[in-house]
């Protein structure tokens, strides 16, 4: 408990206190603080326990990038996992909990797994608890607790979320010095360009830049301000705080997530930009020492703006390792807030004098050409051992703080997700965006400025940001003198993933096993591979794995990130989309009446449809023998609105529909209806329907529910592409009409008692023809097909008519026994005649003569698939043909899915002969009745195989039988 | 990822079809040809899978509902050349 609060300074608001609860404690903050913040302030040093050894850790970084605090905040519903501490903006009533830790933070039952470190080497997982199989569910569970990966709360989330699509000309991710300056330049090289700048934290300036740094001769928060009012000022250029870039993608889309406050939780931007300006800053390295993760050991940049941002102190007695200059800004910056500072240890030989002076006027010694070796303390940290580089006596230090500064890495991750490369600079010890990545590529790319191009200078990221802003190219960076050497070792543990667990050793130790290249090694021990991505551990953990190969950095190359960024909620990804709209459905004009009508809905492509309507005390397989049997003996009413329709106009229509059906259409006279049957140009069979020939040049089509997108696509494809220059229009009219189908014995005795205006007898309106007219004061176009066997009409109306329509038949058919029935009745009707559906029967390998329809394939002309009918496969004896399938015992059903087998005698592997495509109780025959693809099986009519189904045990001897149970002369629907 | 409609300019990709391959269909007599087969077994199975250009139909499903050819770029997803209606 060494964290302490200034009296002064920092942005916070010290008269707005915060109450929040962190583990089930209670301390107070200011407005202005994060979860981080406010912890340290309040003394808190132990935020988590690791992953895998239980060791106790402290807050160690600023932002985005910390490993180790990681959060769950809220409660109930609310809480969210995989937070970061640092990221967490407080609120009053903001209640978090450490993530890793059980059953607490302080007292953590498995450290006791930190005595078995030795054990559980790189690779652990993998060797362990690979074998056996079967134990995977229980080890993954084991993992999963001990790990503490975060709860997802049970409940359903009772916020809302928003989701916006947005083009840009220029969109900017980050709002530091080189960010602004694009954007900036950028409006005043044309003010009507179209700007987006986005940056993670509520307030625009980025953490690169000191507040006190000059630009342009004014202190940067001055500049900052300017900057924000003057791009406030220009209609075309929205700014966007608390919003963070998590992926780009080809085509230069960004994916981005704003925290919002108020009745919308967070809102998912997609951005489309021509340009995009990555201005992401840098993350400090940490530097290795044994003992490296204690807690108190820490970012020297992280502990400065800690206490230069929000006045909240790590400790009081501060030894800083740094390699970097940047380090000892830190140092003085921290003493100046009342930070003692016992040592500056620094690796490299030779410091600048100015850096000299200004220690030894502070009174900081200052030890070159040293390193830590390891930290102390029990808890968190109280001392370090110091040594110098070439060996010799060990210096001890007394300390509550250990800052770590190994130069800087351009925080470039979102360069490399839509396949820009990062280069090994040497000058700067880092890997770095590579600008000749989007060679040849228009349409995605970016341009890194500032510290994520690896600029670090105020000069240098304000002159990237202008040129990137202005569209000129990328400026040259990098210098030639090799610096920030990333040191490595010490005695005892040291970690390069704090967040995985993952040490100098582990990473050895793969290298010594055999994987070599930084993607096997990442995977092999987990390295990088935490919520944080890495982002601390990336180019170190490639440093490592290189020294261990005895190889350079840049010979070993970097494992690329991938999107996301960081973590994104489900809420996000989700928007609004989520309920009734998470996949719209389509619904007929008769479906509220369905609804009151006992209807059990049911998903059909994207339609809603009924299966069948439930009666009181009647089982569901009770209601579709009843709606099934009353089509056969009287007649029924069902909707099939969903059928799509494609109205067809022009002279060429019938040399059109004759590329696209096996059958000819050119013959079709007007006020006649024709089944069609097409196939893909692999010969399978496609969909079917009707087309009607309505007069000399205008014809109405049909296709099945699911197929109404794809059959529309391939008529225009054959019009535009195949058959160019026909003179046809074709029209997707399927949401303009509503269809009703009145099938059954009766059918035509209902239908004329409706009193239509046209003639209805079956001279006048036989099997296969159309009338139109009216129906009461309702204009209808009937056609007379049939999907059941029995006497049938379809009835099209307008849309908007179709329920009036239904409500009309229905009242009529009351003293005909009319009951409307469902998809499962239709089902059982269409078995019952032996009628094939695209998706059980057609199921995309079958083939017109495998379905017998082979008489239908005409001769003479050409259409789509034809040429691929004749070949030798096709044409083979043992293909699979469509049969029925009766059980030999009339009291059995027959397994839906079933495999067909020969019989049950012989070793194991069976030869699988087909399967059942659909089954159905036949109310007209009295037992369960099956249609199946069976190899051979015209041939083999009258014989015995077996329907077996390994998935529910059951082996049910069938007989194969001609695939129309019903009426096979069609006298019933003719008649 | 975006696409450019000949009629409707650079449109998202949710809004289109793919068509696949823009080979042209093998001319069609009646009968299958022993010369004419291989062309055909070519044009349906066996295609070109290209690390490179290609060129392809794509079908403006919800817009002009125009069928085009574009050529594509399969390592970059970058339409690389004009667009033919
Ligand atoms: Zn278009």
């Amino acid at each position: 408990m060494t964290g302490w609060r200034a009296p002064t300074g920092g942005r916070i608001d010290r008269s707005r206190t915060i109450d929040f609860r962190f583990n089930g404690r209670a301390y107070t903050g200011h407005d202005g603080d994060t979860l981080a913040s406010a912890l340290l302030a309040n003394g808190v040093d132990i935020v988590a326990r690791s992953f895998k050894y239980h060791r106790p850790r402290g807050i160690v970084a600023f932002g985005a990038d910390e490993p180790n605090a990681l959060v769950e905040v809220g409660e109930g519903s609310r809480r969210t996992p995989n937070l970061k501490a640092t990221q967490v903006r407080l609120v009053p009533g903001l209640v978090a909990r450490s993530q890793n830790c059980w059953p607490s933070v302080n007292f953590d039952i498995m450290a006791i797994t930190g005595l078995l470190a030795p054990f559980m080497p790189s690779g652990f997982y993998y060797k362990t608890f690979k074998w056996p199989v079967s134990a995977w569910p229980f080890y993954e569970r084991l993992i999963r607790n001990a790990a503490g990966m975060g709860r997802a709360p049970a409940a359903a989330d009772p916020d809302a979320y928003d989701s916006v699509h947005r083009s840009v000309d220029l969109l900017v991710i980050g709002g530091g010095l080189a960010g602004l300056a694009a954007a900036r330049a950028a409006a005043q090289a044309d003010a009507g360009t179209r700007i987006l700048v986005v940056d993670e934290l509520a307030e625009f300036g980025g953490l690169g830049t000191a507040d006190t740094a000059v630009v342009d001769g004014r202190d940067y928060r001055d500049w900052v301000a300017d900057a924000v009012a003057a791009l406030s000022a220009v209609p075309n250029v929205t700014l966007l705080p608390r919003t963070t870039a998590y992926g780009h993608y080809d085509g230069n889309l960004v994916g981005l997530v704003e925290e919002c406050d108020g009745p919308v939780r967070q809102r998912r931007w997609l951005v489309h930009a021509d340009r995009i300006v990555l201005a992401t800053g840098a993350t400090e390295r940490p530097l290795l020492f044994g003992g490296n993760d204690r807690p108190g050991v820490m970012l020297a940049s992280a502990a400065r703006l800690y206490a230069t941002r929000h006045a909240a102190m790590a400790g009081r007695r501060a030894v800083v390792f740094t390699s970097d200059d940047s380090g000892y800004e830190a140092a003085f910056d921290l003493r100046q807030a009342g930070v003692a500072i016992a040592a500056i240890v620094d690796p490299r030989a030779e410091v600048g004098e100015a850096l000299k002076g200004r220690c030894a006027a502070a009174g900081i010694t200052l030890l070159a050409a040293h390193r830590i070796e390891s930290s102390h303390g029990r808890r968190r940290v109280s001392g370090c051992t110091v040594r110098p580089i070439a060996g010799g006596q060990p210096r001890r230090f007394t300390c509550d703080l250990i800052l770590t500064a190994g130069g800087w890495t351009p925080a470039a991750q979102l360069f490399t997700h839509a396949g820009g490369r990062l280069r090994h600079d040497p000058a700067l010890a880092a890997l770095v965006p590579d600008a000749t990545s989007w060679a040849g590529r228009a349409s995605t790319g970016m341009i890194a400025v500032g510290a994520a191009a690896g600029v670090y200078d105020v000069a240098g990221c304000l002159a990237s940001g202008q040129a990137a802003g202005r569209g000129e190219p990328p400026l040259g960076i990098g210098g030639s003198e090799a610096r920030s050497p990333i040191v490595l070792g010490g005695t005892g543990k040291c970690f390069v993933d704090l967040q995985n667990d993952v040490t100098v050793a582990d990473i050895a130790l793969a290298v010594r096993e055999g994987y070599r290249s930084i993607e096997h090694v990442k995977r092999y021990t987990t390295l990088g591979m935490g919520t944080d991505q890495g982002k601390l551990a990336g180019l170190t953990g490639v440093a490592v794995a290189a020294a261990a190969q005895g190889l350079a950095p840049a010979d070993l190359g970097n494992s690329r990130p991938r999107p996301p960024l960081s973590p994104v909620t489900f809420g996000a990804l989700a928007g609004p989309f989520v309920g009734p709209l998470s996949s719209p459905a389509r619904t007929t004009p008769m479906h509220g009446w369905h609804e009151a009508h006992g209807a059990l809905m049911a998903n059909v492509g994207s339609w809603r449809r009924p299966q069948l309507y439930r009666r009181e005390a009647e089982g569901d397989l009770e209601a579709v023998i009843r709606e099934a049997g009353n089509v056969r003996r009287a007649v029924g009413l069902t909707d099939v609105s969903t059928l799509g329709k494609i109205d067809l106009q022009g002279p060429d229509v019938a040399r059109l529909l004759d590329h696209a059906y096996i059958n000819g259409f050119a013959s079709l006279a007007p006020g006649r209806c024709r089944y069609g049957v097409m196939l893909r140009e692999d010969g399978m069979v496609l969909d079917d329907g009707t087309v009607t020939r309505l007069t000399a040049e205008r014809w109405f089509m049909t296709t099945t529910t699911g197929n109404a997108e794809r059959i529309h696509a391939h008529l225009e494809r054959i019009r535009q592409i195949d058959l160019r220059g026909l003179d046809v229009t074709i029209t997707p009219v399927t949401e303009q009409w509503g269809a009703m189908a009145v099938a059954g014995p009766r059918a035509r005795d209902l239908l004329a008692a409706l009193r239509p205006d046209f003639a209805v007898d079956n001279e006048a309106l036989p099997f296969m023809a159309l009338a139109e007219g009216r129906i009461g004061d309702i204009a209808a176009r009937v056609l007379r097909v049939s999907f059941s066997g029995e006497r049938a009409y379809e009835i099209y109306t307008a849309a908007g008519d179709a329920l009036a329509m239904w409500n009309t038949i229905l009242a009529a058919g009351t003293s005909f026994g009319l009951m409307p029935y469902g998809t499962e009745a239709m089902m059982t009707l269409r078995i019952e005649k032996g009628l094939f559906v695209p998706g059980f029967e057609a199921d995309g390998r079958t083939l017109p003569d495998d379905l017998g329809l082979a008489r239908m394939v005409s001769t003479k002309k050409e259409f789509v698939g034809r040429r691929s009918l004749r070949r030798p496969a096709f044409v083979a004896p043992d293909r699979k043909q469509l049969v029925g399938l009766m059980a030999v015992d009339r009291t059995q059903a027959i397994p839906r899915g079933a495999q067909i087998v020969r019989d049950l005698g012989g070793a194991p592997p069976v030869a699988m002969e087909g399967h059942v495509t659909s089954v159905t109780y036949s109310p007209e025959l009295g037992r369960w009745i099956a249609l199946a693809l069976v190899a051979g099986g015209r041939a083999a009519l009258g014989e015995t195989r077996v329907a077996a189904s390994p998935l529910t045990g059951e082996t049910v001897p069938v007989t194969l039988c001609p695939p129309v149970f019903v009426d096979p002369e069609g006298e019933r629907l003719r008649g | 990822m975006r696409i450019p409609c000949p009629n409707c300019g650079s449109r998202s990709l949710a809004e289109f079809s793919y068509g696949g391959a823009a080979l042209d269909r093998p001319p069609g007599d009646i009968g299958p040809s022993p010369e004419t087969a291989p062309a055909w077994d070519d044009f349906v199975y066996r295609r070109d899978n290209p690390a490179g250009p290609l060129r392809e139909l794509w079908f403006h499903a919800a817009g002009c509902r125009a069928w085009f050819v574009a050529t594509r770029d399969t390592r970059s997803l970058e339409f690389i050349a004009e667009v033919t209606p």
